[in-house]
C-alpha cells in the first residue's frame, strides 16, 4: 500500500491564486494530524483557494472527511473555496455513499477546478 | 485456479482474537486484516468497503478515546474479536478507557446535520458510518472496565439472499 504523503504546489503569483495539495496513501485517524498541520500552515500564508488532489488517495475515514470539512468551513469564512480534484474511485465511492459528493465541489479536470476558483 | 471463498454453511464458527497496542499506527494493519477475512468468506466489494470503514471508525474510537493515559513503559491494548458464523460476520472491539464522554455513542443524525456550516466541530461521523454501513451495531460502556463495540454484517446464503437479523431489518 502506498504510504501517506502530502505535496503542496504553491503558485508563483502568491496567495491570490489557488494552492494545490496532493495527498497520497490513506487519510485516517493516524495520518490526519499531518494533513491538518499542513493545511494550517497554508492558511497562515493567507491562501483561501485550495485544490485538493485525491487521485492518489486510496482510503479516507471520518477523520479525513472531518478535516476536509473544517478546511472548507475555514475557507468559506474567509470568502474562499475548495475543490476536490479527481478523487480515486474508492475515495469517490466513500464520499458518494455518505452523501459528501453533494457537499464538496468535485471536479475531474484541473482547468475546470481552476476556473471554479477564479 | 482460484481458491473458493469459505462456504456460508461452514459447520463450526471460526474465531480470531487480536490484541494490539492502543496506537493509531496499527489502524491500517487492522483494517487490512479484517477486510482480508471478510473477503475470504465471500463478502462483495461494496460490503468490503462498508466493513473496512465501520471497523476503522470503531477501532479509531477505541485507540484514541478508549485508551487511558499511559505511564512511561506501560502498554495499553485494544482487543478485537472476529467471529465468522454461517449467517454473519461479527467484529467486537474492546478498549480500556473509563473516562469517555456520556454522549460518546450519540453521533450525527444525518449527513446534512453533520455538514451544517455553523458547527463548532466535525465529530460524530464515525458513529453514523458504523450504524449506516453495518446491519447491527451495539455499544456497551462497562464502568471501570472500558467500552465494547459490536459490529455485525449479515452474509448471503447459498441462494444469494441475505440472512436476516433477529432484532432488526437488514439494511438494503
Amino acid at each position: 500500500m502506498k504510504p501517506f504523503a502530502i505535496e503542496c504546489i504553491e503558485p508563483e503569483q502568491g496567495a491570490a491564486r489557488a494552492v494545490e495539495v496532493r495527498i497520497s496513501g490513506f487519510l485516517d485517524a493516524h495520518t490526519v494530524v499531518s494533513f491538518e498541520k499542513t493545511m494550517d500552515e497554508l492558511l497562515e500564508k493567507q491562501y483561501v483557494k485550495f485544490i485538493i488532489d485525491l487521485s492518489a488517495l486510496n482510503y479516507i475515514s471520518s477523520a479525513g472527511i472531518g478535516a476536509l470539512m473544517v478546511l472548507l468551513q475555514q475557507l468559506r469564512r474567509r470568502q474562499g473555496e475548495m475543490v476536490i480534484l479527481q478523487p480515486s474511485a474508492k475515495v469517490f465511492k466513500i464520499l458518494d455513499l455518505l452523501g459528501f459528493t453533494k457537499i464538496f465541489l468535485i471536479k475531474q479536470d484541473r482547468d475546470e477546478a481552476m476556473h471554479v476558483l477564479g | 485456479m482460484p481458491i473458493p471463498a469459505l462456504e456460508p454453511n461452514l459447520a463450526d464458527p471460526l474465531q480470531f482474537e487480536i490484541t494490539c497496542p492502543a496506537e493509531v499506527q496499527v489502524l491500517s494493519m487492522v483494517r487490512r486484516f479484517i477486510v482480508g477475512v471478510a473477503e475470504e468468506v465471500g463478502f462483495d466489494e461494496d460490503d468490503l468497503l462498508k466493513i473496512e470503514m465501520a471497523v476503522d471508525e470503531a477501532c479509531s474510537n477505541a485507540l484514541i478515546h478508549g485508551s487511558p493515559k499511559k505511564e512511561p513503559g506501560e502498554r495499553v491494548e485494544v482487543d478485537i474479536t472476529i467471529l465468522i458464523e454461517p449467517q454473519m460476520l461479527t467484529i467486537q472491539i474492546r478498549d480500556h478507557g473509563t473516562d469517555r464522554p456520556v454522549d460518546q455513542f450519540k453521533g450525527a443524525g444525518t449527513i446534512l446535520e453533520y455538514a451544517a456550516p455553523d458547527r463548532s466541530d466535525y465529530g460524530g461521523l464515525g458513529i453514523l458510518i458504523m450504524k449506516q454501513f453495518m446491519d447491527e451495531v451495539e455499544f456497551l460502556a462497562i464502568p471501570e472496565t472500558g467500552t465494547m463495540v459490536t459490529l455485525r454484517k449479515m452474509r448471503k446464503g447459498a441462494d444469494g439472499v441475505l440472512y436476516q437479523t433477529e432484532s432488526s431489518p437488514v439494511n438494503p
